[in-house]
């Protein structure tokens, strides 16, 4: 069972995306989260859904909203008056993939709360630890256009996401696909394609992925460049972004049936590892500066080996 | 922009506060430009910012400053660079000026006395400051024009970013896959292929990956495989190295 079968089960579900289903595989593969941002009505909660069924693991989805409290996230304790003592309802993180849509419409406090099990991989509700299910992967939505009443991510919250994956429009022929597919019936989901033991012995494997040392070199040089002083950069990546690279430019190479990466698997994923983890300053909205054309020039100045 | 206080002595604190009313919610504001504060110590400041009964957020910060010469002082517009609400365009807000009148501590004979003892010891200490300048830069010219001249150091070549490698000749080419033969190391692989890029005429900036999307290789199917067998004995493991590098030699000789 190799992740590609998984790769091909989603697509036969979701309609073109293929870019934003491979990153989630690959986030999947490395053990990462991940944050999609794009507008309303690209398949995004399809595809999550769809990688929780052919997962064959359980799915939750969480709306954020400005009133969500964090027990609406991690569970809370109940008094049964039957027993007379409390009982622990675990919340919907307690999911293998968990779908938090519009995180930036909750609070910082709620926000924490995902963040923190995200990070610990486990949630104390009163005097319990609850280890969160393995693989546990949140793919976090926020939609770029409504900005008002939002509370947005700071970057150190934003670091600990792997990727951040950007969903846009389909080009017309998807659409026309789109259109033949949805027109009747609700989407068939796969089901039971691979295993959660699958995703474990995939993690392994693609933690044994052979990195050559100029290609370590090559990664720290790409998230550096990120740091060199800029006209439009506040702040580059930190090391935790030099990690994630490495670890998806892997997954991307077992994906590819490869026992050792090449500069084009770190290449390929550097723009989802480094867009939220740079600070742009607010001149590139003033002077109308494409971000993403600024990471495609920071990682062009950097020759590959 | 305000001020506790618009008539102060000199050395006497005053709390300068500048708000701004901003639509959304914002935890911090990082693009006020404050004013140049000449004349004046800065002291201290501080920048908070909390949410307003409108829905939206007030941003203060509060500066605390000493005057440190008497007369009529200007503190110049504090700028604010911020997205208008009213028509959505980047646009750089303002405040106004604030006239400060800042006299000298009357009470003391000794402060007035001293304060006109220095009006006339500054204008004489400035005086021999620039004669001392004057006299520092005429030095200057001359040491500059007294001593031999060294030729100027040549330019640094420039380096062009995306330069195409100049294709080894076949010999050359056929020298270094013999010596990848003998010596079968990482090191080798690394020469014959920097050698074979150069012969397709791959930039620094281009990977295998844009070399076949561009067809680097055209119809040739034997330079398709040695381009991805010497791509695999560059980067694969060192235990199947040797095992990459024959592979590689194979298609090579052919």
């Amino acid at each position: 069972m190799t992740p590609r079968i998984l790769l091909d089960a989603l697509a036969g579900t979701v309609v073109g995306q293929r870019a934003v289903l491979e990153g989630i595989l690959y986030s999947l593969i490395a053990g990462g989260h991940v944050v999609l941002e794009g507008p309303p009505g690209l398949a995004k909660t399809l595809a999550c859904r769809a990688l929780a069924s052919a997962v064959g693991g359980t799915f939750k989805r969480v709306q954020f909203t400005p009133d969500l409290l964090p027990s609406d996230i991690v569970g809370t304790r109940i008094f049964d008056q039957s027993t007379g003592h409390f009982a622990t309802a675990l919340g919907p993180i307690f999911a293998n993939i968990v779908l938090a849509d519009e995180i930036n419409r909750a609070p910082a406090k709620v926000q924490s709360a995902l963040l923190e099990g995200m990070q610990e991989r486990q949630v104390t509700i009163g005097p319990e630890t609850h280890p969160l299910p393995d693989p546990f992967v949140v793919t976090a939505t926020m939609n770029p256009l409504d900005s008002e009443g939002t509370y947005a991510l700071p970057l150190a919250q934003m670091d600990r996401f792997l990727v951040k994956l950007v969903v846009d429009y389909p080009p017309p022929d998807d659409e026309l696909r789109i259109l033949e597919r949805f027109g009747g019936e609700p989407p068939e989901m796969p089901h039971d394609v691979v295993t959660a033991s699958d995703i474990v012995r995939w993690r392994h494997m693609a933690r044994a992925i052979f990195i050559e040392p100029r290609l370590l070199r090559y990664i720290v040089a790409l998230v550096g460049a990120t740091r060199a002083p800029h006209e439009y950069i506040d702040r580059g990546a930190s090391p935790r972004a030099t990690l994630a690279l490495a670890a998806l430019a892997r997954a991307r190479a077992l994906t590819d049936g490869r026992t050792f990466v090449v500069p084009d698997d770190v290449r390929a994923s550097a723009p989802d590892v480094l867009r939220h983890r740079i600070a742009f300053n607010y001149r590139t909205i003033t002077d109308k500066v494409d971000s993403e054309e600024l990471i495609s020039n920071l990682i062009g100045s950097v020759p590959p080996p | 922009m305000t001020a506790d206080r618009l008539n102060v002595k000199v050395g006497e604190t005053i709390h300068l506060r500048i708000t701004a009313l901003l639509g959304g919610h914002i935890s911090r504001l990082n693009n006020v430009t404050l004013p140049n504060l000449a004349g004046f110590d800065l002291l201290g400041d501080e920048r908070s910012c909390y949410p307003d009964t409108d829905g939206g957020t007030r941003c203060v910060e509060a500066i605390s400053v000493a005057p440190q010469q008497t007369g009529d002082l200007t503190i110049a517009p504090a700028t604010l660079d911020a997205i208008d609400a009213r028509t959505g365009k980047p646009s750089r807000f303002a405040t106004g000026n604030l006239a400060i009148k800042v006299e000298t501590d009357g009470d003391s004979w000794l402060s007035s006395w001293l304060a006109a003892l220095s009006g006339l010891i500054w204008p004489l200490l400035r005086i021999a400051g620039v004669v001392a300048l004057a006299a520092l830069a005429l030095g200057a010219i001359a040491w500059a024009f007294g001593r031999p001249r060294r030729p100027k150091p040549a330019p640094p070549p420039a380096v062009p970013v995306a330069e195409v490698a100049q294709p080894a000749p076949l010999e050359d080419f056929g020298l270094l896959i013999a010596r990848l033969a003998a010596d079968p190391t990482r090191a080798n692989v690394v020469a014959v292929r920097e050698a074979l890029r150069a012969r397709i005429g791959a930039t620094p900036d281009e990977t295998f990956g844009d070399l076949l999307a561009r067809g680097a290789a055209g119809e040739d199917r034997e330079l398709l495989a040695a381009m991805s067998a010497i791509e695999r004995a560059t980067f694969c493991e060192i235990q199947r190295l040797p095992e990459a590098i024959q592979d590689a030699l194979r298609v090579l000789h052919r």
